[in-house]
């Protein structure tokens, strides 16, 4: 770089000192509890810090669809607790008009529930005032028929079916 | 946070729960124990704790499969080597081992993480009606199938009072 000589000559002398030191520190203090290497050397620190930023940042966004996805399992449970599934409870809060959300219903399913209880009778009320009448043939599909075809490992039929005697 | 006063000592307990599963058909018998087992039954349900129950199936020796499953549906497996491939149909898996088939169901229907053997190993499963957990057990469950009664379980009473149906429609 000969042809750049007088503006050298210009040019103060800066010494870097501690400011590397600084930011490298900021960034390995940001890698603690990573693994060997990761919490304490700045070349992997840096790139496992920079992951842990970018999963941090896309799993503040996942978490809320994470927390409504237990709160839907917790409601499920406490639900069938009650004698409805998860779809009929929620089908008949809404037909009730019902806005209670999901953290707050599952929270009740987990510590109160004779209050969870009130809330599915709610809705219970709801889906029998909506059921239309039944046909015949749903009816006739409600009645428990015995399982023609079930067999024993032996390979005789189990028979389920009582004959009439004569 | 809401007041856990509601729980008490058994709520994070582990439960004991004895299912019958005579005449029960095997994967509805399997897919009700896999929801034990993960203590998906619990409002208190978490995935990062195990909160499932143990589970004492008895009699699984007289477990149903529909169809002509017992002759037709086959169990695999690859012992690794080449031409390994072995296969074994339900109606001798049963005869080898009358737990296998249940045992199989249900391990397939867990999901398949870490916790999967811990929640097989609080699978008890036995092919008749002995079992060591008397003590143990806290609650019984109804298996999914309706179980009906044969012939021999109604008393000649019963048989003999019933209405006459057949010879009563003849006459129409």
């Amino acid at each position: 770089m000969k042809g750049r000589q007088d503006e050298d000559h210009n040019v103060t002398r800066v010494k870097r000192g501690y400011v590397r030191r600084r930011r490298h520190k900021k960034i390995v203090r940001m890698a603690s509890g990573h693994q060997s290497g990761r919490s304490r050397v700045f070349k992997q620190a840096n790139e496992s810090v920079m992951h842990a930023l970018r999963y941090a940042y896309f799993h503040r966004r996942e978490k809320k669809g994470d927390m409504r996805r237990l709160w839907n399992i917790r409601i499920n449970a406490a639900a069938r607790a009650n004698g409805l599934s998860y779809s009929k409870l929620i089908h008949g809060l809404k037909l009730a008009g019902v806005d209670v959300n999901r953290k707050m219903l599952a929270e009740l399913g987990a510590t109160d529930p004779e209050a969870f209880t009130a809330i599915a009778e709610t809705a219970k009320a709801q889906l029998a005032a909506q059921t239309r009448p039944n046909r015949l043939s749903t009816a006739l599909r409600r009645v428990a028929l015995p399982r023609a075809s079930l067999l024993q490992p032996n390979g005789t039929p189990l028979v389920v079916a009582t004959v009439i005697p004569a | 946070m809401a007041s856990k006063l509601s729980h008490s000592i058994g709520t994070h307990t582990r439960l004991w729960y004895l299912i019958d599963a005579r005449h029960q058909v095997v994967g509805r018998l399997a897919s009700m124990v896999a929801l034990l087992l993960q203590g998906k039954n619990k409002p208190i349900y978490h995935p990062s704790v195990d909160t499932g129950d143990h589970v004492v199936v008895i009699n699984t020796g007289h477990a149903v499969l529909t169809g002509s499953k017992w002759d037709k549906k086959l169990y695999r497996h690859h012992t690794g080597y080449p031409g390994g491939l072995k296969e074994i149909v339900a109606k001798q898996l049963h005869q080898k081992n009358p737990t296998m088939i249940l045992r199989r169901a249900v391990n397939g229907m867990l999901p398949k993480n870490l916790q999967r053997k811990h929640r097989m190993r609080r699978l008890h499963l036995y092919p008749d009606s002995a079992h060591s957990h008397a003590l143990n057990i806290t609650h019984q469950l109804p298996g999914p199938c309706p179980v009906f009664k044969t012939l021999s379980d109604y008393s000649s009473e019963e048989i003999t009072s019933f209405p006459d149906i057949v010879t009563r429609i003849s006459h129409l």
